[in-house]
């Protein structure tokens, strides 16, 4: 019996009594091996009884409970375990009867639906007849049973004599099944019309939870009429944003325009940051602006930072870059879009933005955001930004033709290092892409010691 | 002390792998124990396709693109506002895959412009609508709201109630994602727009 050593393998590690179990295990198999009638082949299977008591339920009443009392705890052990190897294989649902054990011995049922719901089902008589034993597992559980109730069913699975089961499990992360699983409870009917009813019941249930997760302020709401009217205003304030912002675009976009006439097409915005303390990111594009970091150490010294590159075109055009507009958060130890900490992006209103790049750290950070436009007239000096601490006298623009490179000098005072985390910098810097399409630069920090 | 460098190219590369290829990284942790799942159903659930990090880039980088090529193209002077919604519409629809019915609608809408409108016809039973309609009910007021919900979804009217549940709650999650990303957007321009023009007018 591989099939029973491949499943003591796999409990091993994690139960104590495999020896006993897996006795109890083959037994169990056995009788559901030799169950052959057709309908309560899957019927059998999600009760785990033995055949015969089996058929008595389906047979009799949907009342009865004399029956069960009788097995059930000896499957509870065996669910027990199923549910654990089910915790154990949740993630590899390729083969869909590899988490629970005995998915592979009813393979010779040549049914194997009616045992995929057996982890969905395990859990739900560990909630229902084991609460305490069962917490551990059904929590670790609950991520598989999402797991298990995403695979296909084949069916409906319909319990017509069960204990308080109730349908937690099958109703968590359903939403996408084509199947629900459906239990009727003690004293329901269970003619096809009812089942269908439910499930369909269960699937809008389903859904409205997934709703009122997306919708704030949801949660606390029951009913399906004030639900309905929260998720209407809701989509109606969204479009409402979606129109407002449309409009600011629509102001805004002339700027871009104006900016770049005839190389429109090729504008690029670079970001360009500025990172203290060698804090290094992966992160190479935000919002598909292409990024540079340049990581320096010594946050104490003034220093020159230099953008150089290696194209010819860019370098002609770094030449225009002339205006610094520099803006900074005036509160040294705040950030200057606090809702860029946690990364939720929950806010409606966001500062100038450097998603995702600095998010990650525990350290408050301070942001600075400069921008550089292009323009075609030399203008310095940033009178229209009381921020601005980069002056003509301490930065200037030189171009370098014979080595093609262009450079911005930026001094900077050592009194912005000591709580400076990152300094970003937006360029924009006109760029012929289509000419050259590999364009190097480097930035490089040099420190300063003069002056 | 530490220089980086930064390919220029792999921008525009990157904008252009995003057009062609599909984008399967989802950057979700908590949902990576379900990512082993047969049929993929954990990217499939709508907050998890429009939250992720990758789906922002793409979108945010789709609608700079559209929105520059659309200034180049029209200008129409009196409603540069609705165009520009429309075309983030658009880029939300394409970027939604065509996999929800309001994608499509959404971009079947455009198609449909350029074809002769047809003629509504008038409907038979109008008196018997009106009589009818004196002694409406109030009483389903879920379906009224149904209603409403399923005409403020695009191209959800006539959908089962469990569909536009569905579509509802991936309409709701892209329009949020569409917000973040304009609202970042309409700022970044802002500020480089108006450094732009505060600097050309202290030039002169």
């Amino acid at each position: 019996m591989d099939l029973l050593t491949g499943t003591v393998a796999r409990s091993g590690p994690e139960l104590d009594e495999t020896g006993l179990d897996s006795l109890q295990f083959d037994e169990d198999i056995r009788h559901l091996i030799t169950a052959p009638s057709e309908n309560a082949n899957s019927f059998i299977a999600l009760l785990e009884l033995p055949a015969n008591q089996a058929m008595e339920l389906l047979h009799s009443d949907s009342g009865k409970k004399e029956c069960p009392n009788v097995t059930f705890p000896s499957n509870t052990s065996l669910l027990e375990r199923a549910a654990r190897f089910s915790v154990l294989n949740g993630g590899s649902n390729s083969t869909d009867s590899s988490s629970v054990p005995s998915d592979s011995s009813s393979k010779n049922l040549e049914k194997a639906a009616p045992v995929k719901s057996e982890p969905l089902e395990t859990e739900s008589y560990l909630d229902s007849s084991q609460p305490l034993v069962s917490d551990p597992t059904v929590g670790n559980s609950a991520p598989n049973a999402r797991a298990c109730s995403k695979r296909k069913e084949r069916g409906k699975k319909v319990k017509g004599a069960s204990k308080k089961s109730k349908n937690e499990v099958s109703k968590q992360e359903e939403e996408k099944l084509p199947y629900v699983h459906v239990r009727a409870r003690r004293g329901q009917a269970t003619d096809s019309h009812s089942l269908a009813e439910r499930a369909r019941r269960e699937k809008i249930n389903q859904r409205m939870k997934l709703l009122q997760e997306l919708v704030p302020g949801c949660n606390k709401i029951s009913g399906t009429a004030l639900v309905l009217d929260e998720i209407i205003n809701h989509v109606q304030f969204l479009q409402r944003q979606v129109e407002i912002l449309s409009m600011k675009l629509a102001v805004v976009n002339p700027g871009i325009d104006f900016n770049l006439d005839s190389i429109f097409t090729t504008e690029r915005y670079f970001v360009i940051i500025l990172r203290f303390n060698s804090f290094v990111s992966t992160q190479k594009l935000h919002f598909g602006l292409p990024v540079v970091f340049a990581d320096y150490d010594h946050t104490d010294l003034p220093c020159t930072v230099e953008i150089s590159e290696f194209s010819q075109t860019l370098a002609i055009n770094l030449n225009e870059i002339l205006k610094l507009n520099l803006t900074f958060s005036p509160d040294k130890n705040t950030t200057l879009s606090g809702s860029l900490i946690d990364s939720n992006f929950s806010g409606m209103v966001m500062p100038l933005m450097w998603p995702e790049a600095q998010v990650n750290r525990n350290r408050h950070q301070f942001q600075r955001q400069w921008q550089i436009d292009a323009l075609h007239q030399p203008v310095w000096g940033g009178e229209e930004d009381s921020h601005n601490f980069i002056t003509p006298e301490n930065s200037f623009l030189s171009y370098d033709s014979s080595a093609n490179s262009g450079t911005l000098h930026f001094v900077f005072g050592s009194s912005i290092f000591c709580n400076t985390i990152s300094l970003s910098l937006l360029v924009l810097l006109s760029y012929d892409w289509k000419r050259n399409s590999k364009c190097k630069m480097m930035l490089k920090i040099k420190e300063h010691h003069s002056e | 002390m530490a220089s980086n460098q930064s390919n220029c190219d792999e921008s525009s590369q990157q904008e252009l792998n995003q057009l062609r290829k599909k984008r399967r990284k989802s950057t979700q942790t908590t949902e990576s124990h379900l990512q082993k799942d047969g049929t993929g159903e954990a990217k499939n659930q709508p907050t998890v396709r429009w939250r992720a990090y990758t789906a922002r880039r793409i979108y945010s980088s789709k609608l700079l693109e559209a929105l520059l090529r659309s200034r180049r193209t029209t200008s129409p002077r009196g409603e540069k506002s609705r165009e520009v919604r429309e075309t983030a519409d658009r880029v939300l629809a394409v970027a939604a895959r065509g996999k929800t019915r309001w994608s499509r609608a959404i971009l079947a809408k455009r198609a449909r412009l350029l074809r002769v409108k047809k003629v509504k016809k008038p409907k038979v039973g109008c008196d018997r609508m009106l009589q009818e309609s004196e002694k409406r009910k109030k009483l389903p007021a879920v379906e009224r709201k149904v209603k409403v919900l399923s005409r403020l979804v695009p191209g959800c009217r006539k959908v089962s109630f469990l569909n536009l549940l569905e579509e509802a709650s991936d309409y709701i999650a892209a329009l949020e994602m569409q917000v973040k990303v304009m609202t970042t957007l309409s700022e970044i321009l802002a500020v480089a727009g108006g450094g732009a023009g505060v600097g050309g007018g202290s030039s002169s």
